[in-house]
Parts: C-alpha cells; sequence; structure tokens
C-alpha cells in the first residue's frame, strides 16, 4: 500500500466519522466542539491529516490536496447547513430579528392612465370582432376633412380648431382619417378600430392641445343604426359597468348621417344632477353615426350593397369619468403624484 | 343661439312648458345647454301712481313723492326727473330687490325719510342709454308687478345649433321644430303692411349683381322720413334678453327680425349712398371703415356691396361705418338678400370677422324668408318710427327646382333598423313640412320644404325620421359577420412588452406632448416641421427627440418634492419630409432616472443612478425582445450629455440610440438641481427583428464548470473588447463570460487609472460532465491570448 493510499484512506475514514458525529451535534455548543474539532485552523482533525502533505513524494500531492480541499469543502457545507437550521426556530430563544420592519420590495413602476384605458378598450373591441389599424399623426387636408365630406370653408370645419404644418398638412384633429385610409386599402367588409394622439388648437381649463381618440368603423352588407347601438352598449357597459345607463341623442358630423351622441348617466351623481353634468344626470361620452354615402363612393365603395357606422371618442374624457379624474391637464402635467396612484 | 321663451310663444297657438320643450329638444338632436329664467334679480317692484311731488329742502337736485300702490301710499325721495303728478312709475317699496342684488329699505335721505325707491330702467337691468324712470300708460293699474308688464317673466333657452340645421337660427325656427314635436300649429304673427309707389322724389333702387352665384337673391326697398333714437322699452328688453346690444331703433329692429326669423337684414342711410344703383360684386383692393372702426382691405375674394363710386358694405358680413344710420338719417335703404356661404365663408376667414348675421349666411338662408324679413322688418319700423314704407326692389335668379328625393322603405328601413311601415313614414315627413307623395307601392317621392336645406338624400330623411321616433326606439342588436384574423399593427406587441418591462425595472410611463418650443427643439436638434399657426411657444415645433419632454417633467417633479425619478415614454417624433415626399414619425423610447437607484429604505443601499442603470434600461429592452444580451455601447460625444459618460447603443452595427449624463449647463437651464440620467432609442428596428414568439431550447442536462479571471487592466481598454476578443478565439466549450466583479483605485482620476475586472467563465458540453482537465486548456488559451494580445497583468 503506497503512502499515498494509505493518506486517502485514512480521509476517508475522518469524514465519515466527521458525518457520523455531525449528525448527532443538534446544540449550538455540540456543533461549536465539532468545528474546533475537525474544521479548527490550528488544531482541527483534517487539517492535522492535510499537513501530512509534505510527508508524500511531490507527483503524488496534488491528488491528495485535491481530495483532501474537496473533503474539506464537503464537511464545511454540511457544517454550515446544520448551523444555519440549529440558529432556526427550535434554537430560537431570543428574538434577533425585528419581524416588523417593512419587507423588501423593489421598485414598480406605473403605466399611463391613458395607456390603461386604451388597451383595456382595444381588448374589449377585439372582442367583438374589430381588428387594430394605425393612421399618422401629420395628415392632409383631404383625409382630416374633404374625404369625410367637408370640403373647405364648411362650417363643421369650425368645430375642430386646426394645427396647420403647411397649407395642406396639419396635425389630425380626429382619427377619423384612418377610416378613410383603411376603406382605400381594404374591400367590404371591414371592421377596424384605429387609436392615438389628435390634435386641437385649444388650452384652457378643460382642454389640452393634445389628446387621444379611439375610432371605430364597420362596413358590411345591412349595417343599420341597431347594429351600432348594439355595439356601443355593450362597450359602455363592459366599459363603465353593467348597470350603466345609456343615451342615443341625434346630432351632426358632416361624415355620418343619421348621427348620434351617446350619453351615459352622470357617474358622479347617478342621474340626480350635479356640477359635472350640468344638472341634467346626463355626461356626454362619445360621437357616432352611419357612414354619409358620400364618404363610402368617395372610397369606392357600393353605396347600394353597402353601409356602415363610425363612432369616435376621446380616452381623456372616457378615463376621467372611470376613474374619477377632474382635471383633464393631469394627464400631460405627468405629476409622478398623479402617475404612482 | 339664445331663444327667448315669450318670443318663441308669439309664433305657436299654444306653447308647453319650458322644461318641456328642453327635453324634447335635446332628444331631438337640438342640444338645450341651458335654461335659465330670465331677470331673477328683479323682485317686488309695481306699478304706482304719482300723487304729489315736491322739491327736498336739502338738496335742490331731489324730490320728495307720495306714490299710490293700489293699497297704501309711500313717501320716497328721487332725483329721477320728468315724473309729474299723476305718472305712473315703476317702483320699488322696501323688501323689493332691483338689478345688481339691491334689496330696498327704508331710510334717511338728507334729513327725509325715503321708503323704496322709483327705479330707472337701468335699475331694472335693461339695456340702454336711459336712466330716467320707467313710466307706464295711464291705463296701467297701481300695484301691478312691472315683471308681468314689461314681459320680464321668462326663459332664455341655450341650444346649440349643429351646422347643419340654419334653419333653428330664428325663433320662428325653433318654433317649427317645437310645433313639430308637440304637434302644434306654428305662423307668423299678423301684421299689416302699407306700401308706397315709387314717384317723384323717391326714385325706386336699381339693383346690379355681377354674379348670381355669389347672390342669388338681393332685394332692396326706400323707407323715408324716419326718425332715428332709442329703440322702444319692448324692443331693447327683447333683445337684452338675448345679451345683444341696443344701437338704435333702426338698427335694432332689422337685428329684431333676424332673431325672428332668421334673415339678416341690412339699413343703409340712403343719403350717403351715390346715385340709385346698388351694385353686388368682388371687391377690387379697395379700402373700406367698416360699422367696428376698423379698417378693412377689399381683395377680390370678398364680396361687396357698393354704389356708383364706391364700396358701402362688406356683403352679409358689416356695414361700412359711413353708409351707416344715424341720428341724422332720414331715408334708408333696407335690404334682404341672400350670399353665397362660401364665398361669405372665404370672407370671414380672411377678414378675421365674425358677426350674427354672417353666421347664417354661411349656413344657409331658407329662399322664402327673404321677402317676408323686409316686409316684416318695413312694418315694425313704420310703427315704431313713422317711416314710409316703399315697394320691394327684388333682383334674383328665379326660382330654384325644387329638390325632390325618391326614398325607398327598404333603405330607410336599413339604415336606421326601426320596424316601419309607409304611413307612420309619410305622416313623420308631412309632420316637418315635406310634400310627399307615394310613387310606388315602397317608394316614396318626397319633397322638403324651402327651410331645410339639409334635406337632400335618403339618409337626411332617414335621420329625420329616426329623431322624431326618437333614437330610444331603435332596437339594439350586435351585428353578425364572417369572422375573420387580421393581425395587430407591427410593433404593437413589442410596445406593449416594453412597457411592462420597464414598469417592473421600477419605470412610471409618462405621455408628453407631440410638440415643444425652440428651447426643447435646441436640445433634440436635427430638422424639425413647424407650426404655422402654433398657440404657444411650447407648440412651435414638432419635437424631433423624447429627451427634452422628460427633462421638463423631472423638473417638474423635483420641484414637487419627488426626488427619485424614473420616467418613461413610448413615443413618435417627427421628422420632415424625406425623398417619399411624406412625413416620418418614427416610434422611439426613452428613458430618464434620476436619485436613488434602489427604494429608499433600510433594507437596500442608499446608492445613485449612473450611466449604467440607464444602459441597463436598454439591455432589458432587448432582452424582452428576444435581441439577445443588449446594445453594444460605444463612446460617443453629444452636446447636451457630459463627455465620456455618453454612450452611443448600436444594434447590428447601426446606432439606434444614446445613454448618458444629462451636462451640466443644460440641468441649469432646465432648472435641474441633481444628476440625471437618459437613454432614447429608436424602436423601429428593434420592433422589426423582435421575436413575436420565443422558441425555447433544450436546458442544458450535465452540470457547466467555472472560473474566475481577474485582468488588471487600462480604463483605456474596453471590456466590451476584452470579451469580443476572447469570443472571437472560438472556443466550443466557453458558454458564457461575463464580469461580475471591479475594483477602482478611488483615489486615482488619471486617465490612466486601472480597473481590475473578475470575469468568470463558465463551460458547458452539451453531451457530458466537463472534467477539469478539459477546462484547463481552456482557460490557458484564454490567459495567453490576454497576455500576449493587451500584456496585461492576470490574477487567477
Amino acid at each position: 500500500m503506497s503512502a499515498l493510499n494509505e493518506l486517502l484512506g485514512r480521509l476517508d475514514a475522518l469524514r465519515r466519522q466527521a458525518e457520523e458525529e455531525l449528525a448527532k451535534s443538534d446544540t449550538p455548543e455540540a456543533l461549536e466542539a465539532f468545528r474546533i474539532r475537525y474544521l479548527g485552523r490550528s488544531s482541527g482533525a483534517l487539517t492535522a491529516l492535510m499537513r501530512q502533505l509534505s510527508d508524500l513524494p511531490q507527483e503524488e500531492r496534488p491528488a491528495f490536496g485535491k481530495e483532501a480541499n474537496l473533503c474539506k469543502q464537503r464537511l464545511q457545507e454540511a457544517f454550515d447547513r446544520k448551523s444555519a437550521a440549529a440558529r432556526g426556530p427550535a434554537a430560537g430563544t431570543q428574538a434577533t430579528t425585528d419581524i416588523t420592519l417593512p419587507g423588501r420590495t423593489g421598485l414598480v413602476g406605473h403605466i399611463h392612465p391613458i395607456t390603461r384605458a386604451l388597451t383595456e378598450i382595444i381588448s374589449l373591441f377585439m372582442t367583438m370582432g374589430f381588428s387594430v389599424t394605425e393612421g399618422p399623426d401629420i395628415e392632409n387636408d383631404y383625409y382630416n376633412f374633404e374625404a369625410l365630406n367637408m370640403p373647405p370653408y364648411h362650417p363643421a370645419r369650425d368645430m375642430h380648431d386646426t394645427f396647420y404644418l403647411t397649407d395642406s398638412y396639419l396635425l389630425r384633429t380626429h382619427t377619423s382619417p384612418v377610416q378613410i385610409r383603411t376603406m382605400e386599402s381594404q374591400k367590404p367588409p371591414v371592421s377596424i378600430i384605429a387609436t392615438g394622439r389628435v390634435f386641437r388648437r385649444d388650452w384652457d381649463l378643460t382642454h389640452t392641445p393634445m389628446f387621444h381618440q379611439v375610432e371605430g368603423l364597420l362596413v358590411d352588407r345591412g349595417v343599420s343604426m341597431s347594429h351600432l347601438k348594439g355595439v356601443l352598449e355593450t362597450f359602455l357597459k363592459a366599459f363603465f359597468g353593467a348597470g350603466t345607463r345609456i343615451r342615443f341623442r341625434p346630432s351632426y358630423f358632416p361624415f355620418t348621417e343619421p348621427s348620434t351622441e351617446v350619453d351615459i348617466g352622470c357617474v358622479f351623481c347617478a342621474g340626480a344632477g350635479c356640477r359635472v353634468c350640468k344638472k341634467t344626470g346626463w355626461l356626454e361620452i362619445l360621437g357616432a353615426g352611419m357612414v354619409h354615402p358620400n364618404v363610402l363612393k368617395r372610397v369606392g365603395y357600393d353605396t347600394d350593397a353597402y353601409t356602415g357606422f363610425a363612432f369616435g371618442m376621446g380616452i381623456e374624457r372616457l378615463s376621467m369619468l372611470k376613474y374619477n379624474i377632474d382635471d383633464i391637464r393631469l394627464f400631460f402635467e405627468n405629476d409622478l403624484r398623479f402617475l404612482r396612484q | 343661439m339664445l331663444y327667448s321663451y315669450r318670443w318663441i310663444a308669439q309664433f305657436l297657438n299654444k306653447v308647453p312648458p319650458a322644461e318641456d320643450i328642453a327635453r324634447r329638444l335635446t332628444l331631438a338632436g337640438l342640444e338645450v345647454e341651458s335654461l335659465k329664467k330670465t331677470f331673477t334679480d328683479i323682485g317686488g317692484v309695481v306699478a304706482a301712481r304719482v300723487q304729489d311731488i315736491r322739491p327736498h329742502p336739502g338738496d335742490g337736485s331731489l324730490h320728495i313723492v307720495n306714490v299710490f300702490t293700489g293699497t297704501k301710499t309711500f313717501t320716497t325721495v328721487t332725483a329721477a326727473s320728468g315724473v309729474g303728478p299723476g305718472a305712473i312709475v315703476a317702483y320699488a317699496p322696501a323688501g323689493s330687490y332691483v338689478s345688481g342684488g339691491r334689496t330696498l329699505s327704508e331710510m334717511d335721505i338728507k334729513g327725509q325719510r325715503s321708503s323704496g325707491m322709483i327705479v330707472s330702467e337701468r335699475e331694472l337691468g335693461i339695456p340702454g342709454p336711459l336712466s330716467e324712470a320707467v313710466v307706464f300708460d295711464t291705463s296701467v293699474l297701481p300695484g301691478s308687478d312691472v315683471r308681468g308688464l314689461l314681459y320680464l317673466d321668462d326663459f332664455v333657452v341655450d341650444v346649440a345649433v349643429t351646422p347643419n340645421r340654419p334653419d333653428v337660427l330664428s325663433h320662428l325656427g325653433l318654433a317649427r321644430e317645437i310645433a313639430t314635436l308637440f304637434h302644434l300649429k306654428v305662423g307668423i304673427p299678423q301684421y299689416a303692411l302699407k306700401e308706397s309707389r315709387y314717384g317723384g322724389e323717391s326714385s325706386n333702387p336699381k339693383v346690379k349683381v355681377q354674379s348670381f352665384d355669389d347672390c342669388p337673391r338681393y332685394t332692396v326697398r326706400r323707407l323715408s322720413g324716419a326718425i332715428v333714437g332709442v329703440s322702444p322699452l319692448w324692443l331693447r328688453i327683447a333683445l337684452g334678453k338675448l345679451g345683444q346690444k341696443t344701437i338704435n331703433n333702426i338698427v335694432d329692429i332689422t337685428n329684431y327680425v333676424m332673431f325672428a326669423l332668421g334673415q339678416p337684414l341690412h339699413a343703409f342711410d340712403a343719403g350717403r349712398i351715390e346715385g340709385d344703383t346698388i351694385i353686388v360684386r368682388r371687391g377690387r383692393g379697395e379700402k373700406l371703415v367698416t360699422l367696428d372702426d376698423q379698417e378693412r382691405e377689399l381683395s377680390d375674394k370678398v364680396l361687396v356691396i357698393a354704389d356708383g363710386s364706391k364700396p358701402v358694405a362688406i356683403a352679409g358680413i358689416m356695414g361700412g361705418s359711413a353708409s351707416g344710420i344715424t341720428e341724422q338719417t332720414k331715408d334708408i335703404l333696407l335690404e334682404s338678400a341672400i350670399f353665397s356661404p362660401p364665398v361669405i365663408r372665404a370672407t370671414e376667414r380672411r377678414l378675421g370677422l365674425r358677426t350674427e348675421a354672417d353666421y347664417r349666411f354661411e349656413r344657409g338662408i331658407d329662399p322664402q324668408i327673404t321677402r317676408e324679413a323686409s316686409d316684416y322688418a318695413s312694418f315694425l319700423i313704420s310703427r315704431e318710427t313713422g317711416a314710409r314704407v316703399y315697394r320691394l326692389v327684388d333682383y334674383s335668379r328665379g326660382r330654384g327646382k325644387k329638390r325632390t328625393i325618391v326614398v325607398s322603405m327598404d333603405t330607410l328601413k336599413t339604415i336606421t333598423g326601426l320596424p316601419l311601415n309607409i304611413k307612420r313614414v309619410q305622416s313623420l315627413l308631412r309632420s316637418v313640412s315635406c310634400d310627399v307623395a307615394r310613387t310606388r307601392r315602397n317608394v316614396l317621392s318626397v319633397v322638403p320644404p324651402s327651410f331645410r336645406l339639409d334635406l337632400a338624400g335618403a339618409v337626411d330623411l332617414a335621420e329625420e325620421i329616426a329623431r322624431l321616433i326618437g333614437y330610444d326606439g331603435i332596437p339594439s342588436r350586435l351585428p353578425l359577420r364572417q369572422a375573420s384574423h387580421v393581425p395587430l399593427p407591427a410593433g404593437s406587441l413589442s410596445a406593449g412588452r416594453v412597457r411592462e418591462c420597464l414598469v417592473a425595472a421600477g419605470f412610471d410611463e409618462v405621455i408628453n406632448y407631440s410638440f415643444y418650443s425652440e428651447e426643447d427643439h435646441a436640445l433634440a436638434g436635427g430638422d424639425a416641421v413647424r407650426l404655422s399657426n402654433p398657440l404657444n411657444e411650447q407648440t412651435t415645433l414638432m419635437r424631433t427627440g423624447l429627451v427634452p419632454l422628460l427633462l421638463r417633467n423631472a423638473q417638474y417633479n423635483l420641484f414637487r418634492q419627488v426626488a427619485h425619478q424614473r420616467l418613461f415614454e413610448i413615443g413618435k417624433i417627427y421628422l420632415p419630409k424625406g425623398r417619399s415626399g411624406e412625413y416620418a414619425e418614427p416610434l422611439h423610447v426613452a428613458g430618464l432616472l434620476t436619485g436613488m437607484r434602489y427604494p429608499f429604505q433600510w433594507s437596500f443601499p442608499h446608492e445613485e443612478v449612473d450611466l449604467f442603470d440607464a444602459i441597463g434600461a436598454v439591455r432589458g429592452i432587448f432582452s424582452v425582445l428576444g435581441l439577445g444580451s443588449g446594445p453594444e455601447a460605444v463612446p460617443a460625444s453629444l452636446g447636451f450629455l457630459v463627455p465620456h459618460n455618453t454612450a452611443a447603443l448600436k444594434y447590428r452595427d447601426h446606432v439606434v440610440g444614446f445613454a448618458g449624463e444629462v451636462a451640466p449647463h443644460v440641468l441649469k437651464r432646465y432648472d435641474v438641481g441633481q444628476p440625471v440620467f437618459v437613454f432614447d432609442i429608436e424602436a423601429g428596428p428593434l420592433f422589426a427583428d423582435a421575436s413575436t414568439f420565443t422558441k425555447y431550447a433544450a436546458v442544458p442536462r450535465y452540470p457547466s464548470i467555472s472560473r474566475d479571471l481577474t485582468i488588471e487592466k487600462p480604463v483605456s481598454l474596453s471590456s466590451s473588447d476584452i470579451v469580443k476578443g476572447i469570443r472571437a478565439i472560438g472556443l466550443p466549450l466557453l458558454s458564457e463570460i461575463f464580469p461580475f466583479d471591479l475594483y477602482v483605485d478611488k483615489n486615482d482620476r488619471s486617465d490612466t487609472m486601472m480597473h481590475s475586472v473578475t470575469y468568470r467563465f463558465i463551460f458547458r458540453a452539451q453531451d457530458r460532465t466537463l472534467k477539469d482537465e478539459e477546462v484547463d486548456p481552456c482557460m490557458k488559451t484564454v490567459m495567453d491570448h490576454i497576455k500576449g494580445r493587451y500584456g496585461v497583468r492576470l490574477k487567477v
């Protein structure tokens, strides 16, 4: 038996002996005694055995050193585990931890309420079979007005305070141009919603020069105002709650006929009449109507075969009512005390 | 538009309660924005007979008057003149209240007890020049309430009239609508107009219209011998309820008729018109001072009314001040005409003028009301001023063709979704004055009335029927359709993942305006799209970067004591037209960090954010998009970022963004007092490559072996170069390498300072458990490579 084998044998025996003893050491005192006996730096049994390395021939030393180190590492790990367990509840005679300190939570950010509302609105319409599409913020006069049955000098243009870039380019005042862009590139049937930023030249207590809209368009055979009501009632009840009262009123938009404005029962006073609803008990929430045949003709749709409806609504307004926000400017001041709520 | 309830009642055989009217109008598409009682600040004021009057002993300008209110006599002191014994005046006894919220009481005026007061028009809130006492006809009984005597008891209804319903822009128009909704009779009150023939000194005016396209109808008539002066009380009260000013009796009557019938009128001083021909033509670059004392230039886009030598009015918008009605006016030329809406609108835009008249002209006037309005105004002028009325000179293209709409029941049913029968449809359309004939079993031929300019096609009739029935009656149904799938717009899923990733990393989402100021643009740089009609300096340019407005957000929040901030925005920037001829709107993701790195809490280290938090956020974005370990950061320099603390971020060898520390001079300009780090990346190239679904690889089945190696290197030797160099060796077993420790001698700030970076190498084989003997030579190769290439010290 070589010197190496002999030493390896002793190492193995020591390891087994140590493991047995460790298994029986349950108190902190016993564990400390174990540590000194086996793992101690000066007088530990393992250390003593490792000192005998120098007795080995040069070429055999790495093999033993490696085994010894591995053995020491394993014992140390086993000891650490056992000690940790011993410090646990069974050993707990004293409270060393103040468990009432607040737990450690990382930073958590917040999604902007507009994005939240948009996401919810998009998913509601997607479940009703609408697909999502987009259009540019910088539009030309044709898509923003003319194709929507608002030729130059149409009085309805007054309802849109427009930011112009040039004579023919402007910042879209509504998401309705996406209707035209979609119909130009797609044959009926069409059912889309479009969301995005829109711009009006108006900045005061109740207006911001930019806000967000969701636009909807459905063109198919035999589409009627009944369907418009069905889709919007379904949406509003899902968004504001099943008990929401809904009212359709005739109105006017150049690109729809018949046109309607939709009100919901005031969410603040439940219809009793308050400052927000101007004592009417109703809040105007969106505009809609049957797509005007002039608009359909312009994109080459057969108006004898197809009819459609369109709607548009302001996300800020919907969010204000849903999340109880009383000032539209809060959306764009980006006050973290607001956004972090 | 504002309407007086009493005034509307003049056109109806019966009038429903105001609240009922308001409710029905709103549901019929004429939204009532408010319904207000008038003169609510007047109460308890009564008619009283002056019994006797004597001078006040203490003040010569005052009188002591005894008034009798039918039951009692009161003594009051007054300054009003023109009050004689026997006159019936308006008297406010103690306890009553007058305009401005004043409540009357008994008081002492210069030693004389005075109860209540004799009130003037002004104290009743009636517009006008007079501060004299209100004096009634002697037939009025003392004690009668002044509110009733002067028709002060009224409602003003504010209706938001949509642009398609110019026919409602008058009391007659709204009365017609109410008549339909409540099944009433409507009509203009009877009056008898006496017209004289022209002749002698009163020659008939002649009219020349350059283009009937600009002016399809022009009527004018002469009224002579008018006495111009203050309007009668009833007229001033009527206009006052609508918030209108009073000018003089002639102008007030023309306005009154416009609000009554919807036809704007204009009165010229005939003495200021040269010759006897009125010409309707385009401007020729002349100048005209209008009634508001502004000098206006009259280009050929502007339609004018001219006499033989000069323009005297801007057609349909405003008269010239030289030909206006004054107290010297004796003869009047009264114009009632129709002008082309687009021409009026163009003129109004060009001159920036907005009047009640052009508001109606640009929406359209009932061609049948032009004469009626002239007659009615002439009657009133004659009655109130004694003027002689001459015959109407009527110049027009002739009668327009009648519009006929042919519509099938199927169309009406399809559009409205209402179950309709033809009898019902006929009666509904007749109720709005349409002529309806049944041409075939299911087809109607409909001629709308002259005032309903909006009824042009089948869909308009559909709306008319639906709104008369009420939209409530339309059944609600979900559409039945062919199912289909259209994918979400490119990038919208990616944007959602990026948003979630940043929120999870503690960032709060902001939404900023798409425009900003010149100062902000100085930061973002590049060519920007300019707004031609900005609202203020914050809407001057379309943004070319997201960072400037994030800095504004940081400043805003720092001023509100939010010291630790992580903000991000996912939004478009806007670039001028490129070669494609279109504006570009690339999507960007940008973020800002300032303050503490971790929550300010006992269990976290109190450390400030630095550049690597910014770059790390971008690494996170790459990671959720499945684009590998992150962007490659290369040293860069940007004017608004601190040099040597700025990284250009590259993806696939293209710069897609930057990260860096905002330079102190910029922070100062933005009023930010603490270090700020930002990043901004263009989303397009990343979203284009983002994996829409993850392909999972098998997890390793065999354990790995890791080795650590410390490299002591000058700061100028970049870590990424070292890693790239090691990777380039091509060791097949090396699966990962990353720095996990950095030691820097804090005292050394030179650019030759040394960094001790410890890298962890992870080796792995797919098919077996690796042995140390296999890894050792790999590490030797690595160490030889580093030593040989960079000549730096290594520590194992």
